[in-house]
């Protein structure tokens, strides 16, 4: 095999990988980071909206120098979240939780899409994003 | 020893491959999402003119046809100016270099960039909101078959009743609406569906290709097994399009009654009801989707 060919190879498979990309049922990857680990939140649910288009999450979250900060986070759509047996009453204002997000790609914004929630009890509700970077959403 | 390492990329990039299509083609039903789809044929009998009950759109590209530049057909002058005008969401990001995509499919933005007309809460239109993978559920009415659709909670008529599509005169006076009017005829066992008079505000597909008032659009439904429905559909446009836009063969899988069913309840009403309300899309934007593009205002 040629040096020439072997890279018209990996060019043509590189454009059928960009265009598996493409079939995400969600758009989220234009305005979060999914390329990089997701952070880890700790914080008391300040709103649980649930609404369309994208049920979302607002966190109160301390930062290591004590201040706290709202974050708005995205789920999935009521619909979706409805097939994996969540419901309005998933999570309740003033809950404790523990968030895995993956964050926006503005730097330091309080904002980012939900991969899942902990609960206390050890519950992981309102998946949508994977544990790990480089997948898909979960439908 | 180049040699070996070229050779290992390849075989690597071709494994990636593989599993990349696998789950991009998958019916969401075998990604463990919106599913639950059968695991084997289902060979019961079936009126093939009974396309009632649940569907869910399984098959095919999300768009119209597939990402090549050979998938798009050529445009006119104004179709350019109209393509050009629409600033989508999908698709990789605006700036990336091609990789024999169209240009079409490589121009996403944030969404507070955008002007899908979705933002808003407008209408799809056909065949965007058919192209959507959400569930829709289909009934027999008098003189028409009903397409209610989960997303939006829109019904769609199509018209079965002998009833001619509108033309010439009579088209212009009615003018245009979201979804323009729908006549379908039997031939054998394939619903063949024309639609014209749609308002060209809306997008073909989430990507934002364009479409005119006098576009037609013919649609092909055959009920090919118990649970699954075959469709395909040719854009005809010639104020956009040079050639006839033909679609990949698409499909819809027949949704199982407990899909649709939540605490009890049956159907698209309900917390399922799917209304796209501006206030409340308005509301998503100002306080999740813009401050995640743009950044919260401090």
């Amino acid at each position: 095999m040629t040096a020439k060919s072997s890279t018209l190879c990996i060019l043509i498979v590189a454009l059928f990988l960009s265009a598996g990309a493409l079939f995400a049922h969600h758009g989220t990857g234009i305005s979060y980071d999914l390329e990089h680990k997701p952070i880890v939140l700790k914080g008391v649910i300040t709103e649980f909206r649930w609404k369309n288009p994208h049920v979302s999450v607002f966190m109160d979250v301390k930062g290591p120098d004590g201040k706290v900060v709202n974050w708005s986070l995205e789920g999935n759509s009521i619909a979706n979240y409805a097939r994996m047996g969540f419901n309005r009453n998933t999570l309740k204002t003033g809950q404790e939780v523990t968030a895995l997000v993956y964050v926006s790609k503005v730097p330091n914004n309080p904002a980012g899409v939900i991969a899942k929630f902990t609960t206390a009890e050890g519950k992981e509700v309102l998946r949508f994003q994977r544990d790990e970077p480089g997948g898909r959403g979960v439908e | 020893m180049r040699y070996v390492s070229r050779t290992l990329i390849i075989v690597v990039t071709i494994a990636l491959l593989t599993a990349s299509l696998i789950l991009a083609q998958a019916p969401a039903g075998q990604r463990g999402g919106r599913g639950n789809a059968a695991a084997a044929p289902d060979n019961r009998p079936f009126d093939a003119h009974d396309l009632s009950g649940y569907w869910y759109r399984d098959q095919g590209f999300r768009g119209i046809r597939g990402l090549k530049m050979s998938d798009v057909p050529e445009m006119t002058e104004l179709g350019k100016k109209m393509f050009d005008a629409n600033i989508p969401v999908r698709g990789r990001n605006k700036g990336q270099p091609l990789n024999g995509e169209h240009p079409g499919f490589v121009r996403a933005v944030i969404p507070a960039l955008s002007n899908d007309p979705i933002m808003k809460c407008d209408p799809q239109g056909i065949p965007r909101l058919i192209l959507d993978n959400e569930p829709t559920e289909w009934f027999i009415a008098p003189g028409r078959l009903m397409q209610f659709f989960q997303w939006g909670h829109i019904p769609r008529e199509i018209w079965l009743d002998g009833r001619q599509l509108p033309s010439g005169e009579n088209l212009d006076n009615l003018g245009d609406s979201w979804f323009g009017m729908s006549v379908g005829k039997w031939e054998g066992d394939t619903l063949v569906v024309n639609t014209v008079g749609q308002r060209d505000k809306s997008w073909l597909d989430i990507h934002g290709f364009p479409h005119s008032f006098n576009m037609r659009l013919e649609e092909r439904y055959k009920r090919v097994s118990y649970d699954r429905i075959q469709w395909t559909f040719t854009i005809y446009d010639p104020e956009i399009y040079k050639t006839p836009w033909e679609s990949d063969v698409k499909g819809f899988r027949r949704m199982k009654d407990e899909e649709v069913t939540f605490y009890g309840w049956k159907g698209f009403s309900g917390f399922l009801e799917g209304y796209c309300a501006e206030t409340e899309e308005q509301e998503f934007n100002d306080r999740v989707r813009d401050p995640a593009g743009l950044g919260h205002k401090q």
